[in-house]
């Protein structure tokens, strides 16, 4: 362990445990820090201030807020870049080095491009790379190389992030004074209330700012603000936790660690604060240079001294309280300079004076000078003011110095608000900030209200509470108005520097004269000043830039900071990880009740929708032999597949013949019970959206199957149906309910006799396309006659919890006559064979019954069903194509789904169709398929081309359909 | 369809998880499956009557449950659709004759959530902690009182959940047979976090 430096004593270092030393690397050199020590304080409490390299120069930065609000302290990790140094908790072990330089950080060779700096104007990218025409691909590997911020380690392996809802009566944004006094009072009425805040501590400024000359005063508040919130049982606290933004209704994003929180509120108080505003001078990026509220944090949250000789620049007699309290933790205090003529609170310059600190008033740091070696601050240089932005020219003063803290102001932290749509202004002549246009159920208290003085914030954020009370019912108590004269704003702390690098936008290296030159450049919206010189779009998303470029322009285009306006502010308002938008994967996926069967079966998967069913049984890489097996098992003996995926919908009532009726093609208002009809259902243009099974149980109950991708979309469309029909039907989809399993082959009836005694398997009594109900094992079974694979096969349909139980018992029936389950491969190419259709397979967003030589399945007597008029229009229609089946020698390279069918094998042939079913047939020895083909290709025995891959053209015959047993004999065995 | 009894052989019902009981690490909650124990249903202009001559408390409104006895509750998941759920096997007899019954019961179409719907049992302290990083409906009890029912969305997983008492929190959660491996899969991760 290396040796711990000094820390300030208590009570300083409120977020530190001095007893437990942790220790750490940055670039490449170890260090010793304090648990609750952020990366950045544990560096610079061992007087490490170079922290990273700036976008643009490659200048060396330091921290400016210590609040995670600027992009000085963006680190690299092993697993990640762009860590805020000032956010990031150090740990035992934790790696980090700086960014975006070239060398080492400390001797960064890229930093020779300030030197360029003239020749790198903002917007020079846009103006510069567009021409020649592929210009920008040659220069944008350079210039990503030169300016960029971290390396993302595509490899990393991202850690468990997920999200939570929350529900609260009161959400409170901001746990400073404001937002703890709104707390206790909307607690004290009974609401239920969650704090928020983005620091480890509930506090905000009251944890480091001094309200007094003593600094007593702020301490004293937060402890006994912070001991009363603990006593409410009603009071969530939500520390190191950040508002990403507002969304209608008020609901609001919140990241905390690894989740994040949807938190939906009734009423909500935003006191989110204020940002400190830095002053605008050459070199006010060096480090060493902060704001006051930075150095204030660095003593009293981590008990750290700043600097040794301090310089204190301000706009307000807050930097006064700064410089007292630098002057109480023995830093030597070298001077106040006030932009000012004079204090606000003459006792506060009087103190200064009794401590022999110089106070020069009417004056500001005209540029900031940096050691040669050492890249921090080193001295400054002080000028009086003469008029707004100007400074004389003669009389200059250099104090030595290596702390610079300056407030330039403040301005509220706008950014959640003007998302839900508050609109923000600025009077130019008091330069104070309002925020007006709020949304219902939402308020505003303390700083961010424009209120500075600390009693008044606490009232404040007290009356935000009651009027959040008032519009929950739960109090009558008037919220008396808050006010506030305080003047914290310096209206224009600018002082542009002939030779530059004074800069407004640290992220993005802007300076004066860049916001300026964009300006004259004809660029006078704010909102394309922002887009032309990037300024504001850096990761701070001009916390400290926004308003300085605000006054830039609003000098230069001759209008009000108001008149001029500020950029949008969207969501987030911080950084958020593609991690925390994901959250956790939630996949949602479907299994059959034979699920673990099909596992110990070895079967290899095929989705279908959120189902996955066994493409077959076997080794990946014996896929085609295992088909072939399974299919021969089902031609020559019996197989069993598992159809639970199939869809399922009762219809039952009075009308339930009528609305299947309506639904379906065919006719059914006479179908016998105990009778299954195939049934196709076409939409309101005609075309062929499903098929199943029309069986009907009763003369009031029929049982219809879907396909396993289109039941969602058949329930969705007849209960839509149902809605304007209103039959007297009930509907129940009840896919999940049902497992079906068909068993198939010349064997089956002997399976199915084994198993089930209470039916009468024989030909005769139960008949090619019957349907029987029946009993196993005194599980009530449901078993339709079909022949989707041209063979003899019974649909077993049974509820669902049943499943395995029939599944076990079935195969054990078959075991003696070698019975086999067959997977979704094994039935594709069996029902190809048979000639049999796959809705959604073999048919498309244009396919009618016509085209898929269906009209057998139309019943055009009866006076309606659900596209009835398109088909008939369709029909009548001159047809384009035709749906046919097709045949190759088994030699010949085989056609793949998708291939198209041209008109002729010659070049430039048009396309006609393309193939929408192909397979190698063992049973008949050759390649089959299905495929679209014009009209006048369709002759049986002509030969039409097909373009397969690589290009190769092939010649595939016209056949009648079906391939296999034309006569029907084996599935009416 | 007369001896079509959804609710026959109690004991051929396959588990639809592996294990049936899971906890969270700090043990103060627990997810049990009770898929394979009885439900019936029904729906129809006579279910109300139905349930009410069958002795039943009829709670008063859509998306309301009451305890029909220890361990049985009725859900009324719509104005005319009714859901009897044990969640304890001693009521398998009950259910059975019920069914029956409702089989000859003019007016009502019997549901078949018996073999259509998963069932878990969700109790502990830290319930509505466990909903909230699943389900964005407000499930506390202040928002989400006894007797309950939000038919919602869960881990993207249509889901029933009933509020069978604040102390302690017991839920219970219905889902789609097919997804219930699913859910319980993401209701056993969510238990493992904090």
């Amino acid at each position: 362990m290396t040796q711990l430096p000094k820390r300030l004593p208590a009570p300083n270092g409120l977020l530190i445990d001095r007893d437990k030393a942790i220790d750490f690397t940055f670039a490449g050199r170890s260090y010793s820090g304090l648990a609750g020590d952020s990366l950045a304080s544990a560096l610079l409490a061992n007087g490490q201030w170079l922290l990273s390299r700036s976008f643009k120069y490659h200048r060396p930065r330091g921290p400016l807020t210590m609040a995670g609000q600027d992009a000085n302290t963006l680190v690299q990790l092993a697993e990640e870049p762009n860590v805020l140094a000032d956010k990031l908790p150090i740990r035992e072990n934790l790696v980090a080095d700086g960014q975006n330089y070239q060398g080492s950080l400390a001797r960064d060779k890229d930093a020779l491009l300030g030197l360029a700096a003239p020749f790198l104007p903002a917007g020079f990218y846009y103006r510069a790379f567009y021409k020649p025409l592929g210009a920008w691909d040659r220069w944008e590997p350079l210039i990503r190389q030169k300016a960029g911020l971290g390396t993302l380690k595509l490899t990393a392996q991202e850690d468990y992030y997920d999200k939570a809802y929350l529900f609260y009566q009161v959400v409170i944004i901001g746990a400073g004074a404001a937002g703890m006094a709104a707390a206790i009072k909307a607690a004290e009425g009974g609401a239920e209330v969650l704090l928020v805040d983005e620091n480890a501590i509930v506090g905000g400024a009251l944890s480091y700012h001094w309200f007094d000359t003593a600094g007593q005063y702020g301490h004293t508040l937060r402890e006994s603000l912070s001991a009363k919130i603990q006593q409410y049982s009603n009071i969530r606290v939500l520390t190191e936790a950040s508002c990403t933004g507002w969304f209608a209704d008020n609901y609001w994003s919140i990241i905390k660690g690894k989740r994040l929180y949807k938190v939906r509120a009734q009423q909500c108080v935003v006191a989110s604060g204020a940002f400190e505003q830095h002053v605008v001078f050459r070199n006010n990026d060096l480090p060493g240079v902060v704001l006051c509220s930075a150095a204030m944090r660095l003593m009293s949250h981590y008990g750290i001294s700043p600097g040794q000789q301090a310089v204190v620049l301000t706009g307000n007699d807050d930097g006064y309280h700064c410089a007292l309290a630098l002057a109480s933790n023995g830093v030597a205090v070298v001077a106040v300079v006030d932009m000012r003529p004079a204090a606000d609170d003459a006792e506060l310059a009087n103190k200064l004076t009794t401590l022999g600190i110089k106070l020069h008033q009417q004056a500001t740091v005209y540029q900031a000078i940096g050691g040669r070696r050492s890249q921090r601050l080193r001295a400054v240089e002080i000028r009086s003011i003469t008029s707004p932005g100007h400074t004389t020219a003669t009389g200059a003063v250099t104090l030595e110095c290596d702390l610079l803290s300056m407030s330039a102001g403040y301005m509220p932290a706008y950014q959640l608000l003007c998302q839900a749509g508050a609109k923000l202004s600025y009077d130019d002549g008091s330069a104070r900030f309002s925020l007006n246009r709020l949304p219902p159920n939402l308020r505003i208290a303390g700083s961010v209200n424009g209120i500075h003085d600390l009693d008044a914030v606490v009232r404040d954020g007290e009356a935000a509470a009651i009027q959040c009370l008032n519009a929950l019912g739960f109090s009558s108590e008037v919220a008396e108005p808050v006010h506030c004269q305080r003047q914290t704003n310096f209206p224009w702390p600018i002082f542009k520097h002939p030779k530059g690098k004074d800069f407004v936008d640290f992220d993005e290296d802007l300076q004066t004269k860049d916001i300026i030159n964009t300006v004259s450049l004809g660029y006078r919206d704010i909102q394309l000043v922002k887009r032309f010189s990037t300024v504001g779009m850096g990761p701070s998303q001009g916390r400290h830039s926004v308003l300085p470029a605000a006054r830039l322009v609003a000098a230069a285009t001759g209008r009000t900071v108001t008149e001029t306006g500020v950029t949008t502010a969207r969501p987030p308002y911080v950084a958020e990880k593609l991690a925390h938008l994901a959250g956790r994967v939630f996949d949602p996926y479907r299994r059959t009740p034979m699920h673990r069967h099909h596992v110990r079966l070895n079967a290899q998967w095929l989705p279908a929708g959120n189902w996955r069913r066994p493409a077959f049984y076997g080794p990946a890489e014996e896929r085609a032999h295992c088909i072939e097996q399974e299919a021969m098992a089902v031609r020559q003996a019996v197989g069993i597949i598992d159809v639970s995926t199939l869809g399922g919908i009762e219809i039952r009532g009075g009308d339930a013949a009528e609305f299947i009726e309506r639904l379906y093609t065919f006719r059914f208002r006479k179908q016998p019970v105990g009778k299954t009809r195939y049934a196709i259902m076409t939409n309101e243009q005609g075309v062929v959206i499903d098929d199943g099974v029309c069986c009907r149980l009763a003369d009031d109950h029929f049982y219809v199957t879907a396909t396993t991708s289109g039941v969602d979309t058949v329930y969705r469309t007849i209960t839509q149906w149902q809605a304007q029909w209103r039959l007297d039907v009930d509907i129940a989809n009840v896919t999940s309910a049902f497992a079906a399993f068909n068993v198939a082959g010349p064997k089956a009836r002997k399976v199915m006799q084994a198993v089930c005694d209470d039916i009468d398997f024989s030909a005769a009594a139960f008949p090619y396309l019957a349907y029987r109900e029946g009993s196993l094992d005194d599980i009530p079974i449901r078993v339709l006659r079909v022949g989707f694979v041209g063979e003899l096969g019974y649909e077993v349909h049974l509820p669902t919890l049943f499943a395995e139980h029939v599944w076990e018992r079935l195969l054990k029936a078959g075991e003696a006559d070698g019975i086999r389950p067959f997977g979704v491969e094994a039935q594709r190419l069996l029902r190809l064979e048979k000639g049999h259709i796959i809705v959604g397979q073999d048919t498309d967003g244009m396919s009618h019954p016509g085209e898929l030589s269906l009209e057998w399945a139309l019943d055009r007597d009866k006076p309606f069903f659900v596209g009835r008029r398109s088909v008939d229009i369709l029909l009548a229609a001159k047809q384009t194509r035709k749906l046919v089946g097709f045949r190759l020698p088994k030699a010949i390279t085989r056609p793949q789904e998708g291939h198209l069918v041209l008109s002729a094998d010659t070049a430039g042939a048009d396309i006609t169709g393309h193939v929408t079913s192909c397979e190698y047939s063992s049973t008949l020895d050759s390649t089959i398929g299905l495929a679209y083909v014009a009209v006048s290709q369709q002759a049986l025995g002509s030969l039409f081309p097909i373009r397969v891959e690589g290009g190769e053209i092939v010649a595939a015959e016209v056949v009648a359909l079906p391939f296999y047993d034309a006569d029907n004999q084996r599935q009416d065995l | 369809m007369s001896n079509f009894l959804l609710s026959a052989r109690p004991d051929l019902r396959s588990r639809l998880l592996p294990t049936g009981a899971a906890e969270s690490a700090d043990k103060r909650l627990t997810l049990l499956d009770v898929s394979h124990l009885a439900r019936l249903g029904a729906r129809g202009r006579q279910a109300q009557g139905f349930f009410q001559s069958q002795a039943l408390p009829i709670p008063e409104a859509p998306n309301l449950a009451t305890l029909a006895a220890e361990s049985l509750h009725l859900l009324r998941l719509s104005r005319n659709e009714f859901w009897l759920v044990a969640t304890a096997a001693e009521h398998e007899p009950l259910l059975n004759a019920m069914e029956s019954r409702l089989q000859k019961t003019a007016g009502l179409y019997r549901l078949y959530c018996q073999h259509s719907h998963g069932c878990f049992l969700l109790q502990g302290a830290t319930a509505a902690d466990l909903f909230a990083r699943l389900c964005a409906v407000d499930l506390r009890p202040q928002a989400f009182a006894v007797g309950a029912i939000a038919q919602t969305s869960m881990a993207r997983t249509n889901v029933v959940i009933v509020r069978l008492s604040t102390a302690p929190e017991k839920f219970l959660i219905l889902v789609d047979v097919g997804y219930a491996p699913y859910l319980w899969s993401a209701l056993v991760d969510a238990l493992q976090q904090d």
